[in-house]
């Protein structure tokens, strides 16, 4: 006898295993192992010196800033950082790596463990990834090559950017988990002030690992080998190569192909992937710990200390912001995402906005301001006090919702308080019944048709007569107030309650 | 070298006298010598300061901004740093100037400096025979009397066996002491720059321009200890009374002349004379120095010089392809010797051999450095040979890179333990300078410069010098 469940498990099932590495270009003023600034968008080879570029002679020395950066990191996923840790040198030679090796960790990561929890807001389901290591390395610079030349240019600035390179368990089991995951970590690197993330200047990069175990009656039949997609710089690129993957992997299965262990790269503009050159596959990268820089001790203080700065992470966030406040979840992860955002509501609730306003207001018009300039929330001329002023307003009925956004607009772009802008103006709403009357009399009798028929009974009328009223007042009447003001002079009340 | 300091300070020379001086050696000598790889007389005679008007020469491997640094090497023929080393600029800053660019091994690699990619440095006393190496242009130079000061490198004996070879002292500070930055690396935890001179006390003067905190250099030490050399050095007693002095058998072993062996008992002798205790004892791990060291030096040779790759600098071959670019232009640049050492340097740290080559000779160094400093409990001071041997004729062991190798036997240990040691001359035998080698504990330097001024104080043996040379030595020892 087969039960519904017995069905479930005789059922096949193919079960993708993801692991990521994911680098982090961490928030320092310099580089990690020299003076030179740590920059995005500088004019090519500028920001550079004899370290970073490798030269004969040069010596590296350890940015102090990077590496509480990276126990921060580690803290705020839970890592254990080793009380003793060391750089060491992987080798291999490209271009655009200057001394043929990578000042990078090995065999004493900087931290160990942690985890990672996703919830996916659909499903509510709990996804919890292991955090296998962090460690830090340094960046390399960029090659770029051109097609129609068959040159290729190397630009140095980015040498000796400082990474922090955070690798997880395969405890990934879908590609839409996999966004989510990164979404989820993007926002705590914000929060704790590890990074900015910012993927257009390629702050985050991803390399993934998949295969796919094929199941049946709860039993794993066979799985593939593993893939590793490398270089993966947007959070679609990271789930359209999975994507891809899964389907190949699972046209493999179902023909009885098991694959093979390889590397390959996307191909963003055809969504494929491709194997690499079999040059490209079999790494001996030589790791020894670099001579040139001593073991680094870190003090159990220090790993507290910066572990109390840590502000409250997202995930505990938007719960809070959710149970205290009566917000959506999908208005919370908004709010979440940038730190700034979130702050920026609860300063708001502070000055006294009402909340389910508020979060709609920064949601809303915030977001999709900043959505359309190119600067921060923090780079902006007004405050939360401002914006608390402006629900005031609206609260009040000194404003209408129309006005109110129209104000709103005023104060993003050049900032002001909206009560001055309101009064320079005169947007405040005509609420004064002796002035309303007059205007409505004037329309009563400029459209005769229209008030015989709304008298008569033709509900739609009105809309048409507060229009024509709306339209004198320059959009100042409240409409509200207007509403029942025509209602009362046409039908005596009748319907006014 | 002290004296024309005094002389020039005391305004009884003036200051452009002493670079007048190197000029005309350089010009009369150099083009049979082969010391130097470059030169370069700047007009002005330094700036005041303790070496004010001092010529000195640097080894190829030194970054200078000035001066092309070719690390002898077809790599970097026409390499032009785009800053001075840290020792270079305190040199500068100390009034000294510096007048050229010494031969040296390729690289640092080698052991008679043949493996120059450019030509070989005779041995002033006998100019068929190898000036030793790596820093044998430095060593030829200041036996030569072409400059009273050198700065050579100590990897694994690069400074103290040349400065045996040519009848000079030699000091290897203690790792740590000097800066690093700007020295071209070979093995990044062994190097280390230090000064080539006649006396002891020369050596002193200059290392109290070197020895300083670097915070460039991240294994650079502000030990407390590292400082005023020259003060101590002349302040210590004529005696040695109290110094626990110990000889390790192990340095006596197969292959060391029987003259050489001759060579430092007497200099036990005259220890014993001045007060010193003096006994044999033994460091039984010394016998693995020499395999431990050309593990742990390649490996790190190989990863140092990834960076010649012909894309920024150095020698660029024609290529079609990345892989041929760097194929050629490396094969090309590096000559037999470096490519010997990559190759092993690579092998020694691959996968599959890490383990059995790389790690475990860093654990033997660990052990070898552990029984260097529990000896340190019982003696102040280690007395042993230099070398083997005495310089040897040119060629004979450039096929045998065993035999080459062995010329370092006495040298490596101190690299290994990063502790201080010099070369001081110890006579002759068959007309050829010996060299005997004091060892220290970490941060004595000035108490090994102190050892080594006591000896020659007491012998003289460093106012011998190769005939047919012009006399910048200062014979100022009353007993000469």
């Amino acid at each position: 006898m087969i039960t519904g469940n017995g069905v479930e498990k005789m059922r096949e099932q193919y079960r993708p295993v993801i692991g990521l590495e994911i680098h982090v270009a961490l928030d320092t003023e310099s580089k990690m192992f020299c003076a030179c600034v740590n920059a995005f968008g500088s004019t090519p080879n500028t920001d550079v010196c004899p370290v970073c570029l490798g030269l004969p002679g040069s010596l590296p020395v350890t940015n102090a800033r990077a590496i509480e950066l990276g126990i921060t990191c580690a803290r705020a996923l839970g890592g254990q950082v080793a009380p003793r840790t060391y750089f060491e040198r992987k080798h291999y030679h490209y271009p655009d790596l200057p001394k043929g090796y990578q000042i990078s960790q090995y065999a004493a990561p900087l931290s160990i463990g942690g985890e990672l929890v996703v919830d996916d807001s659909h499903s509510g389901e709990e996804v919890r990834v292991r955090i296998r290591r962090v460690h830090l390395e340094e960046d390399a610079g960029k090659s770029m090559h051109s097609r129609q030349s068959g040159h290729t240019q190397l630009d140095f600035n980015r040498c000796g950017v400082p990474l922090a390179e955070i690798v997880t368990e395969p405890d990934i089991t879908s590609c839409a988990q996999a966004r989510r995951f990164l979404e989820e970590l993007r926002a705590i690197m914000r929060t704790a002030g590890v990074s900015r993330v910012r993927m257009e200047e390629g702050e985050l990069r991803c390399d993934v690992n998949f295969n796919l175990v094929h199941v049946k009656a709860g039993q794993e039949i066979t799985r593939t080998q593993i893939s590793e997609i490398k270089n993966l710089n947007s959070f679609r690129a990271v789930q359209r190569a999975l994507e891809y993957e899964l389907m190949r992997h699972r046209s493999a299965l179902e023909a009885g192909d098991g694959l093979l262990h390889e590397t390959r790269h996307w191909d963003a503009d055809r969504e494929v992937t491709y194997a690499a050159r079999t040059k490209e596959q079999a790494h001996d990268y030589r790791y020894f710990p670099d001579p040139d820089l001593p073991p680094i001790l870190i003090e159990r203080e220090l790993v507290d200390y910066l572990a109390a700065g840590i502000p409250e992470l997202p995930r505990a966030r938007r719960r809070r912001l959710r149970e205290t406040w009566g917000i959506e979840w999908s208005q919370a992860e908004i709010l979440v995402e940038e730190p700034e955002m979130a702050d920026f509501f609860e300063s708001a609730i502070a000055e006294g906005a009402e909340p389910s306003e508020a979060c709609k207001w920064i949601v809303g018009e915030i977001a999709g301001y900043l959505n359309t300039v190119d600067t921060t929330l923090g780079a902006l001329p007004f405050s939360a006090a401002d914006l608390a002023a402006l629900l005031r307003l609206v609260e009040d009925g000194a404003i209408s919702g129309k006005i109110a956004k129209e104000v709103w607009l005023e104060v993003m772009e050049g900032g002001g308080s909206p009560e001055a802008i309101v009064e320079r103006r005169g947007l405040r709403q005509i609420s004064d019944d002796a002035i309303l009357e007059q205007i409505i009399e004037e329309v009563v009798a400029e459209h005769p048709e229209a008030a015989e028929d709304y008298a008569g009974g033709k509900d739609k009328t009105l809309g048409f007569l507060v229009g024509q009223v709306m339209q004198k007042t320059r959009g100042q009447a409240n409409p509200q107030k207007v509403n029942e003001m025509i209602a009362r002079r046409l039908r005596g009340g009748r319907d006014d309650n | 070298m002290t004296d024309t300091v005094a002389a020039v300070q005391s305004g009884d020379i003036s200051p452009g006298e002493p670079l007048r001086r190197t000029v005309a050696e350089i010009a009369r000598h150099d083009a049979h010598l082969g010391a130097f790889l470059s030169v370069s007389y700047p007009d002005a005679p330094g700036v005041k300061g303790p070496l004010h008007g001092i010529p000195y020469a640097a080894k190829d491997n030194l970054c200078t901004a000035t001066l092309p640094t070719t690390c002898a090497s077809r790599m970097l023929e026409d390499y032009h740093p785009p800053y001075d080393a840290t020792v270079i600029a305190r040199m500068q800053e100390a009034g000294a100037i510096l007048v050229g660019k010494t031969n040296m091994d390729e690289f640092a690699m080698g052991s008679s400096n043949e493996t120059s990619a450019f030509h070989p440095v005779a041995n002033p006393w006998r100019p068929d025979h190898v000036p030793g190496g790596s820093s044998g242009g430095s060593a030829a130079a200041v036996a030569a009397g072409l400059v009273p000061l050198a700065l050579g490198t100590d990897t694994g004996g690069s400074i103290r066996q040349p400065a045996a070879f040519c009848g000079i002292t030699g000091m290897k500070p203690t790792y740590g002491a000097v800066s690093r930055m700007g020295l071209v690396a070979f093995a990044s935890s062994m190097d280390q720059v230090g000064p080539m001179a006649m006396t002891a006390s020369d050596c002193a003067a200059a290392m109290d321009i070197l020895v300083a905190h670097d915070p460039g250099d991240s294994t650079s030490s502000d030990h407390p200890d590292a400082g005023d050399f020259l003060r101590r050095v002349r302040a210590a007693p004529d005696g040695c009374d109290g110094l626990r002095i110990g000889i390790p058998r192990e340095y006596f072993g197969q292959g060391v002349d029987p003259e050489v062996v001759r060579a430092v008992r007497s200099a036990a002798d005259v220890f014993s004379e001045l007060g010193a205790r003096v006994e044999e004892m033994s460091l039984p791990h010394t016998v693995y120095a020499l395999p431990t060291y050309y593990i742990l030096a390649s490996a790190e040779a190989a990863s140092n010089l990834a960076r010649f790759d012909g894309v920024r600098y150095g020698r660029r071959a024609a290529a079609n392809s990345i892989e041929e670019l760097y194929w050629k232009s490396r094969g090309e640049g590096f000559g037999r010797e470096v490519q010997r050492r990559i190759t092993l340097g690579t092998f020694v740290l691959s996968a599959g051999y890490y383990d059995a080559y790389y790690l475990k000779a860093a654990r033997v160094r660990g052990i070898m450095a552990g029984e260097i400093t529990r000896a340190f409990a019982q003696y102040d001071y280690l007395l042993t040979p230099t070398c083997p041997t005495t310089a040897f004729p040119r060629d004979v062991r450039t096929e045998d890179p065993l035999a080459m190798y062995m010329a370092d036997v006495c040298t490596i240990p101190a690299n290994l333990a990063g502790i201080p040691a010099v070369s001081v001359p110890g006579g002759l035998v068959n007309g050829l300078p010996v060299g005997v080698q004091l060892m220290g504990r970490r941060f004595d330097d000035a108490g090994v410069l102190a050892l080594a001024d006591r000896f020659q104080r007491a012998t003289g043996h460093h106012l011998l010098g190769p005939e047919g040379f012009g006399d910048h030595r200062e014979r100022g020892g009353e007993d000469a």
